[in-house]
């Protein structure tokens, strides 16, 4: 009578995942059970960390199959939704939608400082080429400097699939750590007399200028560089739903259902392609060290490019808006506001600090169409 | 690493060159806007 009871449990079990679990599929649930930690009781990037979390966990369960190509659920997802380059750009329309043009508009030189931070991304880039990284992978590895994630996603699909994963919880971490990482940068680069500078104040804007500005820089950035293509032309489309006020239905569904549901979307795919044999290598600390790299050198360029502005304008920038040129919308802004105040409690950075910040993103679209046009994405 | 270094060279170039035709675009818009808009305003 045991015979055959014990036959049926020894093949349920050797049918089972336990049969097939291994130590890096262990070591990966540790992993996403820490990212899971920091999501939920840190509130690190949760909208993010924790879906990618989730879809770590579920990548890494044996004989699950959620992951086997043309049959798994989050094949699916991340098939049809990141290989066929569909869900970033709907990200960037519902971030079209949420943004306010109004401060760049109004101090349409802060945008250079978006442009400085740029810097950073190239440095990191070069710096990940000469440790060893192919181009393609070190493009997908410098771009973490732009703090953006829908693009670094977008970026390193393209061009260094394998790294997807490693590369979007390098970016979603580091800027949740944006305060503690821009700070001390900013510091050193800045004297306490420049970090007291106040802005003078930006012109009016008209609401038709809001208007028209979508349509026009959509223009002269795919123009100028037609790889940005679809992250800017979503962005764009989304921000003139906003700003031209008769289409308020397509406008809040952007801002919410439509961004939600592709978040939820992009967030389990990324941790879906992060399994054991791809994770546990060596590498991905370089990834991780390199894009700590990234960020410290896009805050130092952002600051530095201000202060060069200083020395050839008559009116001045305080320089630590250069560090809000790193996307991070919009804590990289409330950093900036909160180490100016530490020198003065009188000046309010954060509405100033807003355009590069918004700046920041046009920046590392066109970094990223930059990449893809040399690379061949 | 030649590349490497080209590619750094023209995308920083392609940056604030993208960005400079950003700038002057805004400020067209806004002589444009200024010259044919009406006058209504409103704090940026």
């Amino acid at each position: 009578m045991s015979g055959p009871v014990w036959d049926v449990f020894g093949a349920l079990v050797a049918q089972s995942g336990f049969a097939h679990l291994t130590w890096g599929q262990v070591v990966m649930w540790v992993v996403a059970f820490g990212l899971l930690y920091l999501a939920i009781a840190k509130q690190f990037e949760p909208l993010l960390l924790l879906p990618i979390a989730f879809g770590m966990v579920l990548a890494n369960l044996p004989e699950a199959g959620l992951m086997e190509p043309g049959e798994g659920l989050l094949w699916r997802f991340y098939h049809y939704g990141i290989q066929w380059e569909v869900i970033p750009p709907l990200i960037f329309l519902g971030l079209g939608a949420l943004t306010d043009f109004g401060p760049l508009l109004s101090q349409p030189r802060l945008i250079f400082l978006g442009a400085g931070a740029q810097v950073g991304v190239y440095i990191a880039f070069f710096c990940a080429h000469a440790l060893g990284f192919d181009l393609r992978e070190a493009a997908s590895v410098g771009i973490i400097g732009g703090a953006d994630g829908p693009t670094t996603i977008y970026l390193s699909a393209r061009l260094a699939p394998h790294m997807l994963g490693t590369v979007a919880v390098a970016a979603y971490s580091y800027m949740a750590m944006v305060p503690l990482i821009q700070p001390p940068v900013m510091r050193l680069l800045t004297t306490r007399a420049e970090r007291r500078i106040r802005m003078s104040r930006g012109r009016k804007v008209h609401p038709l200028e809001k208007v028209v500005f979508p349509v026009a820089g959509c223009l002269v950035v795919i123009l100028l560089v037609p790889a940005s293509a679809p992250l800017m032309a979503m962005f764009m489309l989304g921000n003139l739903f906003r700003e031209s006020r008769v289409v308020e239905r397509l406008t809040q569904a952007s801002q919410n259902e439509l961004m939600n549901i592709v978040t939820i979307l992009l967030g389990v795919s990324v941790g879906a392609t992060m399994n054991a044999e791809t994770f546990l290598q060596p590498r991905v600390l370089f990834v991780f060290a390199l894009g700590l790299v990234a960020f410290v050198a896009s805050t130092a360029s952002g600051v530095l490019i201000a202060k060069l502005m200083n020395l050839m304008s008559r009116t001045k920038v305080n320089p630590l808006l250069g560090a809000a040129g790193v996307s991070a919308v919009p804590m990289a802004a409330r950093v900036v506001h909160r180490v100016a105040a530490e020198a003065d409690r009188q000046n309010y950075l954060l509405m100033y600090a807003m355009g590069p910040n918004i700046a920041g993103v046009l920046g590392t679209l066109i970094a990223a169409g930059v990449f893809l046009r040399a690379l061949g994405g | 690493m030649e590349q490497a270094l080209e590619i750094f060279t023209s995308g920083v170039v392609a940056v604030f060159a993208g960005m400079g035709l950003v700038y002057l675009a805004i400020r067209a818009v806004a002589v444009a806007v200024a010259r044919i808009g009406p006058r209504k305003e409103t704090a940026g």
